[in-house]
């Protein structure tokens, strides 16, 4: 199994992913790290995603859109806030619209990812995920009675539709 | 956290947080001049048991697009290891080319 463990801190609004691979560290940070690796499991089948730029770098950012089975296209990207291969990313991530100007409207989430080799051919990758504020989770569900609850969170609500755990 | 065992200090910070949002939505603002939490509520037809299952369904949505993304990177990763090991020089080259007339 992947994924071996997992921690949900609703006070910190933040949750915590653990998966080990049998694979080296530098392997896990190419699937990161090479963009036509990236598009392979950013977006589930239904929502395969498309990187259009790809500086993976503090300071850089990293664009791409995912296609709908409508052929609608959803774009985001993450602004890197550190990389250090193959040990350590961080990113927060934004919405954005066609034109690739940023959703600053819509809330965004801060990405760490940290690859530690384990040695015995094991490498752990932790994924912590957090809002910033409880505002901004609670932004997320007052726009959940509107439209822009859609926009937000299509993806994910196709992708549990569509891919049962 | 489970939504039974909420505490009241949770409710309370849940509603002041929904409240600050909604201060700044101005649909909610037009249709009644102020942003109190019963306001808040009201507005969204919540209860608070209805708001803090919706509050910890947001993780929950996080936290599963995550496991199955993991689930698809490790396929990835077993499916091309030896592609990745034998073919790095020849693919980062293409790969450069190929995203630079992505962008156009």
């Amino acid at each position: 199994m992947t994924v071996t463990a997992m921690t949900k801190d609703p006070e910190r609004c933040s949750m915590t992913v653990v998966a080990e691979y049998p694979a080296t560290a530098a392997l896990v940070w190419q699937l990161w790290a090479d963009w036509q690796q990236l598009e392979r499991w950013w977006g589930p089948p239904t929502f395969p995603a498309t990187v259009t730029a790809h500086d993976l770098a503090a300071g850089g950012v990293v664009r791409y859109y995912m296609t709908g089975p409508d052929e609608e296209r959803y774009h985001g990207g993450w602004r890197i806030l550190c990389a250090e291969a193959p040990s350590r990313l961080e990113f927060e991530d934004f919405f954005a619209d066609e034109d690739g100007a940023e959703n600053a409207d819509l809330p965004q989430t801060r990405t760490v990812v940290s690859i530690e080799d384990t040695g015995a051919g094991i490498t752990r990758m932790v994924i912590e995920s957090h809002f910033p504020s409880s505002e901004a989770m609670a932004q997320v569900l007052v726009m959940g009675m509107e439209e822009g609850f859609k926009q937000a969170l299509s993806q994910t609500d196709a992708l549990l539709a569509k891919q049962p755990t | 956290m489970d939504v039974e065992q909420a505490t009241d200090a949770e409710v309370d910070r849940l509603f002041r947080a929904l409240a600050d949002a909604t201060r700044r939505d101005p649909r909610v603002r037009a249709a009644t001049g102020n942003s109190s939490v019963s306001v808040t509520a009201r507005c969204y037809s919540m209860s608070v048991t209805a708001a803090l299952a919706t509050f910890h369904d947001v993780l929950d949505r996080l936290e599963a697009m995550w496991r199955n993304r993991l689930d698809r990177l490790g396929d990835v990763l077993s499916s091309s290891r030896k592609e990745i090991r034998h073919d790095r020089n020849r693919h980062d080259e293409g790969s450069r080319a190929l995203l630079d007339d992505r962008r156009g």
